[in-house]
């Protein structure tokens, strides 16, 4: 499937977080697609410069970055200016740390999974906010959050729902805050998503009987989250803001 | 915008005479979809096949998709935009005004809804989208109980029509719109300084929407309900 989409995205550039992981990837290529130069962000170490060297159209950026160095942010959307005018943020950088059971979670794995998926969000969006702001233009941010903001999952999940939950109403403050200088704030929520986050520690039985939750009886596969971010990030979505875009397959319902 | 899933598939797009389901045929129209529109009203949208059809009457609304399924094909689209909005002070509303309101956007949804899904269970592939309302969250702003009532009913309908048919490929979606500036909805300018983004929506900016999620780039998203609202209402 491509996606074409020539409502605010082409010949601006567009910063992804999380870009080389299962998720990332699809919605990278997306935006590129869709004529966008792309910003990919991903830790130190990660294949980021392979998967942007496989884009088509361009130029884009590979950044290697680790979030959790808020003085970092700033550069990542000057870099993106320095591409051509920056016009969205898509956010999907997380981690998430399977505990066997709630009584294994350490204050570590706490404080991580917060650190990463919820502090990184408020000063990353803050400060995609301010370049966007600087320059004059509208513009939009795309949060990853997780059907867990909503149910708070169970056991050794608990702290990474947590912290999805705090993007979630984050989401929600940034975008009544950030609409007076015209950028828009949403949310992806998916449920099942067929990648390495959601498959590992996940026994056959475990994945049975999550699946028998979900009306389409199936995980999403990556490309089918990459058509909500990039709808939510253009001008096709320029009266969207402020709502959590549900892509479970039918799992919840809200 | 250019999206899959479009081309030479029929959509039905009912209250399309005007507004914001105008607009969506519109869209369809040039993504490459054969489209038809009803409406209560005679209509005549270019470029489709315009059929008058009132959607709380079961036999008008079996005659009027047997009419388009003959003329276009089997429908794998399904846009439920018909709808009336009155402003009434509670005490005021009529059982009869009530239940005109019901009869249109709820059981009229449920009887067009009934017509078309065996063609799409029997094709295995369809996409519902039904036009909901921030005012079936919230009971509305203004006084509109029966709207609110009806569009709170579209919207649990819209979730069990996912659950029963996404076996068959279907999925099914509602819109929570609200401070959208058409025809129907009239004197809500003075809401505009409540809305985050100072201004009030386009009905394009609706169809856009509909037309993503109708489109094969949606297929994982179903029984959800979208708003857009300018930040009207963050829930």
């Amino acid at each position: 499937m491509t996606w074409r989409n020539d409502a605010g995205l082409v010949g601006r550039s567009v910063v992804v977080t999380g870009a080389a992981g299962g998720i990332g990837r699809s919605v990278t290529r997306a935006f590129a697609e869709a004529g966008a130069h792309v910003v990919a962000v991903d830790l130190p170490g990660s294949p980021i410069a392979d998967v942007v060297a496989a884009l088509p159209g361009g130029p884009h950026l590979a950044l290697e970055a680790n979030l959790l160095d808020l003085t970092s942010h700033a550069s990542i959307f000057e870099r993106a200016n320095e591409l051509a005018p920056f016009a969205a943020l898509a956010h999907l950088a997380a981690v998430l740390r399977r505990a066997e059971s709630i009584d294994d979670i350490t204050e570590e794995d706490w404080d991580l999974q917060l650190d990463v998926n919820l502090k990184v969000t408020f000063f990353l969006g803050r400060s995609a906010n301010a370049a966007l702001r600087a320059a004059g233009t509208p513009g939009a941010i795309v949060n990853f959050t997780s059907q867990g903001w909503w149910t708070g999952g169970f056991g050794g999940s608990v702290v990474y729902n947590a912290s999805k939950g705090g993007v979630t109403t984050l989401t929600k403050g940034l975008a009544r805050s950030f609409a007076a200088n015209g950028v828009r704030v949403n949310a992806v929520a998916p449920g099942g998503v067929d990648t390495p986050m959601m498959n590992e520690g996940m026994s056959p039985e475990a994945l049975a009987s999550f699946l028998a939750m979900v009306p389409l009886g199936r995980l999403a596969q990556t490309d089918e989250l990459a058509g909500a971010v990039v709808f939510l990030a253009s001008d096709a979505a320029s009266f969207v803001t402020g709502s959590v875009m549900n892509v479970s397959g039918g799992q919840l319902m809200y | 915008m250019q999206l899959d899933g479009f081309t030479d598939r029929v959509a039905i797009i009912t209250g399309g005479a005007g507004g914001i389901g105008r607009e969506v045929a519109e869209r369809m129209i040039a993504l490459g979809a054969r489209v038809a529109v009803t409406d209560a009203r005679e209509s005549d949208v270019p470029g489709c096949l315009n059929v008058q059809m009132d959607v709380t009457d079961e036999a008008n609304v079996r005659a009027g998709v047997s009419r388009i399924v003959s003329e276009l094909g089997a429908p794998a689209i399904l846009v439920q935009a018909a709808g009336i909005f009155r402003v009434e002070p509670f005490e005021e509303t009529s059982a009869a005004s009530w239940n005109l309101s019901i009869a249109v956007n709820l059981t009229g949804a449920f009887h067009v809804a009934q017509a078309v899904l065996p063609h799409m269970r029997e094709a295995g592939y369809g996409r519902v989208v039904a036009l909901g309302s921030s005012a079936g969250i919230t009971g509305g702003s203004k006084s509109t109980a029966a709207y609110g009532a009806s569009k709170a009913g579209v919207m649990a309908l819209t979730k069990a029509i996912a659950t029963e048919y996404a076996p068959y490929g279907i999925t099914s979606n509602a819109l929570a719109p609200s401070l959208i500036e058409t025809d129907m909805v009239a004197n809500i300018a003075e809401l505009v300084t409540r809305v985050p983004v100072g201004r009030l929506g386009q009905p394009g900016e609706v169809a856009d929407l509909i037309a993503f999620l109708c489109s094969e780039h949606a297929g994982f998203i179903t029984g959800a309900v979208v708003d857009i609202n300018g930040g009207f209402l963050i829930h």
